[in-house]
């Protein structure tokens, strides 16, 4: 089950690599950050850790609902392009995606070992964290580098579940607080861009 | 013995009855009246009833290559993984046979679309050269990792195993795989992502194009090797990618099988009514997502054995 | 001069008795086409001579006799027709690269016989054993095969020299005598040069699969058959270095029959290519015989006229796209087998690298189907194109007899594939190697079975005979139908169909060249008179689409522009300065001198350092000077 949910995350993200179109990709960071609450929530029960669960549902309601949802209205209301296609050509990417892939499998190989549990986790996971820096370099528009930043908050946070069983509830807060700020922040810039326009 | 003969009388019986189904579920969806699912039939006895006509600037290669398009296509049929446990199978042919085959089939319907001497014959061909040419390492890929998953190269004896011991630790890289084959499915099949099969508009045609001027039997042919085609690829995705219900005795496990086969049909509506036809020279991002998917199955399995 | 006869030389005697036997034929039929008749048959057979006794010589200076007669007598062989435009600058290529690549061969030889080139193999490989530096000798032979098979990076003569050469001797040169480099790869790797590292194995993968891609997408984008049946060439060349590859890694890696294996299909594939790509040639030059244009854009409709060379072209054409039922198809899918049995390597790196070689090979695969349904549906479906493609005639009966004895060679590899595979595990036995015939054929002649733990199976004749069942079945229920039948012209949606409303091969390429445009980089021109006042209406345009190799122009131009610059520069200091040039000539002295001091004795870093100080020095002080 957790390698499902795994395997589906690392899809959804590489499915957002290609899309052009905003909505869509808010719709794939939707179902990434559900992918990766379901795997909070199936790793909590395993482990019976509340905390875990807790973590899990928070991070549904808050990642795959409410976050997409106010980008969408944010998008809306600032009259953001929604045609966002990627700066790299899809020939490129096609070579890039597996490129980047193999090798992060590769430099991810010896970190590895030190992990206990299953140990390609990290590799999956570093490797979701170069992708999602790929999505906030292949656009120009503001709306996917915001997408590929949350997207990297997802690849840390699923680094954090799968390999270490768990972070401490205080800093999985402290990184949701993180993320409302970036929100908050966000939300402060566009204000600025359409100040100047 | 009897088991796999009438496992193949089956599939060949549904295979007009599934692109009914497809076009009856869009219609449903779009408030219209939906056809029978007999429609497949109707048209295959009416184009046996008429007369065929030949284009004066086409060769012999009119008159041969409709009957080449469908018999790789139907010896492909022979090599499919049982349907129920214990069914006779061959379990042999591996995955480049199977694509071989298939791409045999494509050989000659390009060239089929070439001899006319019409500039929509060649304007399909093109496309469908382009098209295949991407998404044969796809499929290619896709395949041959779906079968070292399940332990066997031979695709019937692949889909044996996966029924028997699914995969557990291997989930991940079943799933990429998983999408791969879907995305091929569709482009192979020239469902509307890729091509519309019910337009004949000069812009989108791909697999309509080839066969404008091809009548009578010989279109009945063509028209029985797309729906074959599209038998071919649902029941490997139901045998290799949905495996369960086979340890069931035969008359339930047929009944599973055809379950699941009207299953990736209702997928394949769903998808058509719900998206646009993509440009030409978008469909290589799809296909693109498809060898990605198919390469990092591979990858995944093979580096990290997930 | 010694000659020797053991399974592997037999073997490629075989292969270049099965290219030149119906290439005898057809070469008569080609004659009355050359006007230097003479220059013609005494060339040719010197040719084929020379050919067999690259491969049955014993030795170091009658491998190399043969070898520069067999390069002397096809660059002449390509010089028959000297008018035609562009034979001579392709003949100069073509010598040029020849003999580069013997230059790297000569150094090898005098390295590994020690100066005695009239020692045996066996000797040879004594000498080899204890020199210093195996990767030196390795990199000696790869670049002197390598330069005359056709691999990246130094295939660029290829798509000129073989559609300059008359049709019979293109058929030979890309049939056979590539395989003649396949041959010394063989000879010398597995007799002379053995044991090999594993970082060899490798590059001749990763040489194998760029070739394969390279030439394939190359091919797409060319206009002239020949050109393209060339570039077919090169990806062929690199499926078979593929298969060589994984020979030699497996063999490192210690899993002899899984090497075996590899070995097998390299050679299979060897032959097949000889085959389909002689075939193919004969088939491309009966067109050019009958239409005098070397064009795509100019045939079509040729099946009508030349049914024989259609028929045949198009049993190639399937065969060398690796569709089933054909030999090309079972010598790619042994080749597939192989990179998949890979998957019990524990070596990081390797399994990194070979799914980029299967999917290499996959797409690959696609394109060269892509490829050949434009060069047959272009060529031979259809209207006719030009005024030469209508008053075409079948070729004279010497020439199908030709096509259809190469075309019997095709079918016997398809249906004898067994005993072939007999003949080539026989030839590897012989070379120390464990024989893996039983293996693949565990159970008759029926069942091919891939040597690996759970390993595909193919069975080619089941194959065959259940396509032709069916069809058969199918075409007996058509008749029994007696459907009636009525002749039309084209419907097209009502449009007008004429020759020039068809696809041209340039359009049918369209899509793919767009999609690799990032690699083609081509020049487009494209021509329009409009009406004035009207933009969209136009009486006559014209687009014109050229894809230079992006090799040819990165690589070979850039040597030429310094080997130029530097030519120059030494001009200059030998006209005008010579006492810098007298300090370069001792410098130079100086380097042979160190180089000499390093290669035959022990290597080590400290007098390398040193040296390189004294040479920097001295360089500085003597050649360079002050700056005024």
């Amino acid at each position: 089950m957790v390698d499902f949910l795994i395997g589906l995350f690392l899809a959804t993200l590489i499915t957002a690599l290609f899309t052009s179109r905003l909505y869509r990709l808010l719709f794939w960071y939707s179902l990434n950050s559900l992918t990766l609450g379901l795997l909070a929530l199936v790793i909590g029960a395993r482990l019976d850790d509340r905390a875990m669960l807790l973590t899990g549902a928070v991070t549904i309601l808050l990642k795959a609902l409410a976050i997409p949802y106010v980008l969408k209205v944010l998008s809306r209301r600032f009259g953001l392009s929604r045609q966002t296609p990627p700066g790299i050509k899809t020939q490129y990417a096609i070579m890039l995606v597996p490129a980047i892939l193999v090798f992060t499998f590769y430099l991810a190989e010896p970190i590895s070992h030190m992990v206990q549990g299953n140990a390609n986790y990290v590799a999956i996971s570093i490797s979701s964290l170069f992708l999602s820096l790929l999505l906030m370099i292949e656009h120009r528009n503001v709306a996917p580098k915001i997408v590929g930043f949350l997207s990297m908050e997802n690849a840390l946070f699923l680094l954090g579940t799968t390999a270490t069983g768990g972070m401490p509830m205080l800093v999985e807060l402290g990184i949701f607080f993180d993320l409302l700020m970036a929100i908050v922040v966000i939300n402060l810039l566009l204000y600025r861009e359409e100040a100047e326009l | 013995m009897i088991g796999y003969v009438a496992t193949i009388v089956l599939l060949l019986l549904l295979a007009p009855i599934l692109l009914s189904f497809i076009k009856a579920v869009k219609m449903w969806l779009l408030y219209k009246r939906p056809v029978s699912l007999l429609q497949g039939y109707r048209d295959f006895g009416k184009l046996l009833r008429k007369e065929t006509v030949v284009s004066e600037e086409a060769s012999a290669m009119t008159r041969i290559a409709p009957f080449w398009v469908l018999s790789p296509l139907l010896v492909a049929l022979f090599y499919l993984p049982p349907i129920a446990k214990g069914a006779y199978y061959v379990s042999f042919v591996d995955a480049f046979t199977l694509t071989g085959l298939l791409a045999l089939s494509t050989f000659f319907l390009m060239l089929l679309g070439l001899d006319s001497a019409s500039s929509f014959g060649g304007m399909g061909s093109s496309r469908e050269a382009f098209i295949s040419a991407l998404v044969e390492p796809a499929m290619i890929l896709t395949i041959f990792s779906v079968s070292m998953m399940a332990g066997d190269l031979g695709i019937g004896q692949a889909g044996v195993n996966l029924a028997e011991h699914f995969p557990r630790e291997h989930t991940a890289s079943f799933l990429f795989a998983a999408i791969s084959f879907f995305i091929l499915l569709i482009a192979e099949n020239g469902r509307i992502p890729v091509d519309n099969p019910e337009t004949h508009l000069e812009l989108t045609m791909v697999h309509e194009a080839m066969i404008l001027d091809i009548t009578g039997v010989y279109l009945a042919l063509i028209e029985t090797a797309a729906s074959v085609k599209f038998v071919i690829f649902a029941s490997l995705f139901a045998s290799l990618f949905l495996p369960f219900g086979m340890e069931e005795a035969w008359l339930p496990a047929a009944a599973i099988f055809v379950g699941k086969l009207f299953a990736v049909a209702l997928a394949v509506a769903l998808i058509e009514v719900n998206t646009a036809k993509l440009r030409l020279f978008k469909v290589p991002n799809l296909l693109g997502i498809a060898i990605v998917f198919a390469f990092l199955s591979l990858i995944t399995y093979y580096v990290l054995g997930a | 001069m010694a000659f020797l006869f053991d399974p592997l030389s037999v073997l490629f005697v075989f292969l270049i008795l099965l290219g030149a036997v119906p290439n005898l034929f057809y070469s008569r039929g080609y004659l009355s086409h050359i006007e230097r008749r003479w220059h013609y048959r005494i060339h040719y057979f010197a040719f084929i001579l020379s050919m067999l006794g690259v491969v049955v010589a014993a030795n170091g200076v009658t491998f190399l006799l043969f070898w520069e007669l067999m390069s002397l007598t096809s660059w002449q062989l390509i010089l028959t027709e000297p008018e035609e435009e562009g034979t001579i600058p392709a003949a100069r290529f073509y010598f040029f690269m020849t003999h580069f690549g013997f230059v790297f061969l000569l150094l090898f030889f005098l390295i590994a016989t020690d100066g005695d080139l009239e020692i045996g193999f066996a000797q040879m490989h004594g000498i080899v054993a204890h020199f210093a530096y195996p990767s030196l000798l390795f990199f000696f032979l790869l670049l002197g095969f390598l330069s005359k098979a056709g691999a990246v990076p130094l295939h660029v003569w290829l798509p000129y020299a073989h559609p300059a050469a008359p049709s019979p001797v293109s058929a030979l040169m890309s049939g056979v005598m590539l395989k003649i480099a396949i041959y010394g790869m063989f000879r010398f790797f597995l007799d002379v040069l053995y044991p090999w590292p594993l970082e060899w194995g490798i590059l001749v993968l990763v040489v194998g699969a760029l070739s394969s891609l390279v030439g394939v997408l190359y091919a797409l984008s060319e206009h002239d058959i020949k050109a393209l049946l060339a570039n077919h060439s090169i990806e062929n060349i690199g499926i078979i270095l593929i298969g060589f590859g994984m020979g030699m890694i497996f063999d490192t890696l210690g899993l002899g029959i899984l090497s075996s294996f590899a070995f097998i299909a390299a050679l299979f594939h060897t032959f097949n290519h000889m085959s389909f790509k002689s075939l193919l040639f004969m088939g491309a030059g009966s067109v050019l015989h009958e239409t005098h244009t070397k064009n795509i854009e100019a045939y079509g409709g040729l099946i009508k006229a030349m049914p024989i060379t259609a028929w045949t072209f198009l049993l190639a054409a399937v065969s060398i796209s690796a569709l089933p039922p054909t030999n090309g198809f079972l010598s790619e899918w042994m080749i597939f087998q192989s990179l998949l049995s890979s998957n019990t390597i524990t070596d990081m790196s390797l399994k990194l690298a070979i799914p980029f070689a299967i999917f290499a090979l996959a797409l690959t695969g696609g394109l060269a189907i892509a490829c050949f349904v434009k060069a047959y549906g272009i060529t031979f479906l259809g209207l006719q194109r030009s005024a030469n493609a209508r008053h075409a005639h079948e070729v004279n009966p010497a020439m199908r007899l030709g096509m259809l004895a190469m075309a019997g060679v095709v079918l016997s590899l398809m249906l004898f594939a067994p005993s072939y595979i007999r003949l080539f595990d026989t030839a590897l036995v012989s070379l120390g190697r464990v024989g893996a015939y039983d293996a693949i054929f565990p159970e008759g002649i029926w069942h091919m079975h891939s040597v690996a733990i759970n390993g595909g199976v193919v069975s080619p004749l089941i194959l065959l005979a259940s396509l032709l069942a069916v069809t058969g079945l199918l075409l007996y229920a058509y008749r029994t139908l007696g459907v009636k039948e009525r002749l039309h012209r084209t419907w097209a949606c009502g449009y007008r169909t004429g020759p020039r409303t068809q696809y041209s091969a340039t359009g049918f390429a369209g899509p793919i060249r767009r999609f690799f445009s990032w690699l083609y980089r081509p020049q487009e021109h494209l021509h329009k008179e409009a009406i004035p006042g009207h933009e969209s209406k136009f009486t006559d345009s014209s687009y014109e689409v050229h894809v230079r190799p992006l090799f040819e122009r990165s690589l070979y131009d850039s040597v030429a522009r310094a080997a130029n610059w530097i030519s120059y520069w030494v001009y200059r200091l030998a006209h005008f300065e010579q006492t810098r040039y007298a300090a370069m000539i001792f410098n130079l002295t100086l380097m042979v001198l160190f180089s000499y001091r390093i290669f035959a004795h022990e290597f080590s870093w400290a007098t390398f350092a040193l040296e390189s100080v004294v040479m920097l020095i001295s360089i500085k002080v003597l050649i360079i000077g002050e700056k005024e």
